[in-house]
């Protein structure tokens, strides 16, 4: 199946075509060039911050929908605990589409408007995976050194996952074949057309490449989410929402990974809240539920460590922010690595 | 007398003190000591067929039946087909199939095939055989329960398959969300719903490991299996030692559900409806042994 070959590639795979082995590169090339000719003639969908307007027919398909779904019942009834995803991010409404073409095979199509771009790139940042696509051309001023480069979408198996914006796109043939795929491909630009990119959040391209002594991050881990269910599928710490996670706060959690004479996976997590109270009243929430037997006085502005199960845990709290770094072998790791994280400390609010 | 509620953490998994915090002042029911099921052992049957379903993911009706036949002679240990569908079922039997509804739904031929199969083997009227999936009025309506969810992981319980299976019956399935999922099982004790199992078959033609319910085709994979028991508990831990198992597979490493499936534990010790222990179910393989996972 299709879908494995490009499982892994992910992240470090950015639409490359030295890294496109075997038949795939002719037809990677093919897409390449496809996609950059209908970028410049200009084809895009119209596309506001509400609705994007997908064509009737393409090229022998047939539309149905769009089906506007807006609130958490209707995204309930739509797709069950699915749409709980959705919610832990600031989901505004849904449109769903149908491509049908006339040998039966279908595609669809469902348009993601999020309250926000950090919230959208959220939604593809849990999982990195598939072969990057670029819809965009180049920017004239070259790549922003202080902006990681990410792919704003990935295929795989006949998924395309886009963000484009305020929009978390989702392109999914029911059987991949060349002509679902090209379609897939066409909506996929349509859906990105001239809406302007927008960077990740700041909270995600803060995380270091390298923390001391050579613990490398896994970019293609990393997740942005404001969600314990969100954090608990990338990395599970409780089924309760001890970090107390809302809609107000911005996290990021990555692993890190040392190989070598000693290997070894270290995770990060650190998480913006609005005010250094709440930073600290979620820190003590979190202590009194993943640290019970721990009674003494913790001086949350220091870094903190100890040796538990899985290995080293270690946080602090400044300001707005809070880290922690489970699983790290040693007491040096962990508190070099709590020194190397940090948050956005430029974010309005208490400065306390 | 006051409850004082304990928060499950990854650390209780790694200390392997779950059940200790599963308390019976979280759940309102004892937690089942070792004793108790020292002796409970359970089999599942793992059917698979290598032509069941072509590379564009038709089914082949035939094969598939041949595949249920299998099933239920292995669990039954009976000769014929007929007699093993006598151990579950009775001709006045009204029987509700059970199938996952969408996102990853139940194949229609298999709810199909086993439907003919019940009315030719066992003599129910086709009217008698019915889709039980929905609100707690389909089970009250029915004799007999014969779960055959499809195969796949969730996202928010780590998988959604067995014990997930039975939860609009419940009548508010928002209520089994986060820690509370452990209180899955409570819903198989419902009067409606109690000891109206009998059997359980798992649609794995072409099961999710990732993603789930939301369909994901990158996580999806023809297994070409069907798995089932009377065990309901003891099927599903097999069905996840098949998820885990392939999301290995995939990544080259370990990379377990998560978050971990807490109502497999409970559906075991706090609700006894069966074994969650790998080390006390006996797995028969039948068929094609290709990339079995288990």
């Amino acid at each position: 199946m299709g879908g494995h070959e490009s499982q892994e590639r992910g992240y470090s795979h950015m639409f490359d075509l030295n890294k496109i082995e075997g038949r795939g590169k002719a037809f990677g090339a093919f897409i390449l060039i496809f996609l950059t000719m209908a970028v410049s003639e200009g084809a895009g969908a119209k596309m506001n911050h509400h609705t994007v307007h997908l064509p009737s027919t393409i090229q022998g398909w047939e539309r149905t929908g769009p089906n506007r779904i807006a609130g958490s019942k209707s995204l309930f009834d739509y797709m069950n605990g699915g749409g709980e995803l959705y919610l832990s991010y600031g989901f505004d409404h849904l449109d769903v589409y149908h491509y049908v073409s006339k040998g039966h095979e279908k595609v669809l199509v469902e348009i993601y408007f999020m309250k926000s771009t950090d919230d959208a790139f959220g939604l593809l940042s849990l999982d990195w995976g598939g072969d990057a696509v670029r819809f965009d051309p180049p920017s004239s001023k070259g790549p922003d050194p202080n902006v990681p480069e990410v792919p704003r979408a990935l295929y795989g198996g006949g998924l395309l996952r886009v963000w484009a914006g305020r929009i978390y796109a989702r392109i999914m043939a029911h059987r991949e074949t060349p002509d679902t795929r090209k379609l897939v491909m066409d909506l996929g630009r349509r859906i990105t057309g001239d809406h302007k990119s927008a960077n990740p959040p700041e909270l995600f391209n803060r995380l270091p490449d390298v923390i001391e002594d050579g613990w490398a991050l896994r970019r293609d881990r990393a997740g942005y989410f404001r969600s314990h269910l969100v954090l608990n599928s990338l990395f599970f710490l409780s089924y309760t929402n001890i970090l107390s996670l809302d809609h107000s706060v911005e996290a990021v959690t990555a692993p890190y990974e040392k190989t070598g004479e000693k290997t070894g996976r270290i995770q990060a997590l650190v998480i913006t809240y609005g005010s250094s109270v709440k930073a600290k009243e979620a820190l003590q929430k979190f202590l009194e539920a993943y640290l019970p037997e721990q009674k003494r006085p913790v001086d949350f502005s220091r870094t903190s460590v100890y040796n538990i199960e899985d290995g080293h845990l270690a946080f602090r709290s400044t300001r707005q922010c809070l880290v922690l770094v489970f699983k790290a072998p040693d007491d040096r790791t962990a508190r070099a690595a709590v020194d190397a994280l940090t948050c956005d400390s430029n974010k309005k609010g208490d400065e306390q | 007398m006051k409850h004082h509620h304990k928060t499950i953490t990854r650390r209780d998994f790694l200390r392997g003190t779950l059940g200790a915090t599963l308390t019976a002042s979280m759940l309102g029911v004892p937690w089942m000591d070792k004793t108790a099921h020292a002796m409970q052992k359970s089999s599942v049957t793992v059917v698979r067929d290598r032509e069941v379903m072509d590379a564009g993911r038709s089914v082949d009706t035939r094969r598939l039946q041949s595949m249920l036949d299998q099933l239920i002679l292995t669990i039954t240990g009976k000769k014929t087909v007929r007699d093993g569908w006598a151990v579950f079922v009775k001709p006045d039997d009204i029987v509700g199939l059970v199938p996952t509804p969408h996102l990853n739904p139940t194949h229609d031929e298999l709810f199909e095939v086993l439907r003919e199969t019940l009315h030719r083997e066992a003599g129910i009227p086709k009217k008698n055989i019915r889709d039980a999936q929905g609100g707690s009025r389909r089970p009250k309506q029915c004799t007999v329960l014969i779960p055959i969810p499809a195969l796949k992981a969730h996202w928010l319980t780590g998988i959604g398959t067995v014990m997930k299976n039975y939860i609009m019956y419940s009548g508010r399935p928002t209520r089994y969300h986060d820690e509370k999922s452990a209180r899955l099982g409570e819903i198989w004790l419902q009067p409606e719903v109690k000891n109206k199992t009998r059997l359980v078959i798992v649609d794995a033609l072409y099961p999710l490991c990732d993603k789930g319910p939301q369909p994901d085709p990158r996580y999806r994979w023809p297994y070409r299996g069907l798995i089932g028991g009377t065990d309901p508990v003891a099927v599903e831990a097999v069905c996840l030692e098949v998820i885990n198992r392939k999301r290995q597979a995939l990544r080259g490493e370990p990379w377990p559900v998560t978050p971990p499936p807490i109502c497999l534990e409970a559906a075991d010790k706090v609700y006894g409806l069966g074994t969650s222990d790998m080390k006390k179910i006996n797995i028969q393989r039948i068929g094609w042994k290709k990339e079995i996972l288990i």
